[in-house]
């Protein structure tokens, strides 16, 4: 995969012509934003170069990229928290129509069936339907419900980063994600396994 | 002292973000021992958690804005930065 030979700035060019669009495409849908997509990009092509001598074919090198952009977008989200005014409603997420509490009775249990429906990782994967259909469920989260799970689930951030990077209480982020993962299974319910390829 | 389905579907979700207590393990499995609908509860949000963690180790899964790329412009741009950095 790399290349050999004496001009070691073509191996770089490489590394952006073979993993640039992916990375753009990840920090895309994380922010939302082309120019910052662009800039996370760079960051991340940059702080490889740097970070080198630490890349020993450890893993792919896709792989490898990514958990910096990763990194990136992290550090992103911890400096707007920092610089975010205190009391701006960080403390917990907008949830008025708290799904959870129509699931269960006053006694706590099911009301019905949490859905008869299968996960099958391998038959998934590499759908690509599926996938659009997650990110569409993902776009109707919450604003804080959506940034938390995506930290969590897609960054695969720690919950402590997680939690400090949204400025909230780890206590208060558990509730948040249960409240995310809820959310989303019960719209891939819908959308996929009830109207979508997955019921076919 | 048995759990609701509520507060075991709670214990679930946070099983995959902290590291339960033995007693809180033991009482979500005792729970999902004897009530199959916290069984598929749990059976389907590990499995999505697990689904979406391994999807974007990678970077974006198949379909993910999969018609965008960096401008021709950008990726010069960032060439440039790169070999201006050596």
């Amino acid at each position: 995969m790399s290349q050999t030979g004496g001009d070691g700035s073509s191996r770089e060019q490489g590394w952006v012509d073979e993993h640039g669009d992916a990375l753009f495409r990840y920090a895309l849908l994380r922010v939302r934003d082309r120019e910052l997509a662009e800039e996370l990009v760079q960051e991340t092509f940059v702080a490889a170069l740097e970070g080198e001598s630490q890349f020993e074919n450890r893993s792919a090198l896709r792989t490898w990229l990514v958990g910096i952009l990763k990194n990136k977008i992290a550090d992103r989200y911890r400096r707007l928290a920092r610089e975010q005014t205190v009391g701006s409603g960080a403390s917990h997420d907008e949830d008025g129509n708290n799904l959870l509490e129509q699931w269960f009775d006053d006694r706590g249990m099911w009301r019905r069936h949490p859905g008869k429906f299968e996960i099958d990782p391998a038959a998934l994967t590499d759908r690509e339907e599926f996938w659009q259909v997650l990110t569409g469920c993902l776009e109707e989260l919450p604003e804080r419900q959506r940034e938390a799970f995506s930290l969590r689930e897609l960054d695969e951030r720690p919950t402590r980063e997680v939690a400090d990077a949204l400025a909230v209480k780890p206590n208060n982020l558990w509730v948040m994600l249960h409240r995310a993962r809820a959310r989303l299974r019960a719209c891939l319910e819908r959308r996929w396994f009830e109207e979508g390829e997955g019921s076919k | 002292m048995m759990r609701s389905c509520r507060e075991v579907s709670q214990l679930i979700s946070e099983g995959l973000d902290r590291r339960l207590s033995w007693h809180e393990r033991v009482s979500v499995w005792m729970h999902v021992a004897m009530c199959s609908l916290c069984r598929a509860y749990r059976r389907q949000v590990l499995r999505l958690s697990r689904l979406v963690r391994r999807a974007f180790r990678d970077g974006p899964p198949p379909g993910v804005f999969a018609d965008e790329e960096l401008t021709d412009e950008a990726k010069r741009s960032i060439k440039e930065r790169l070999s201006s950095g050596r």
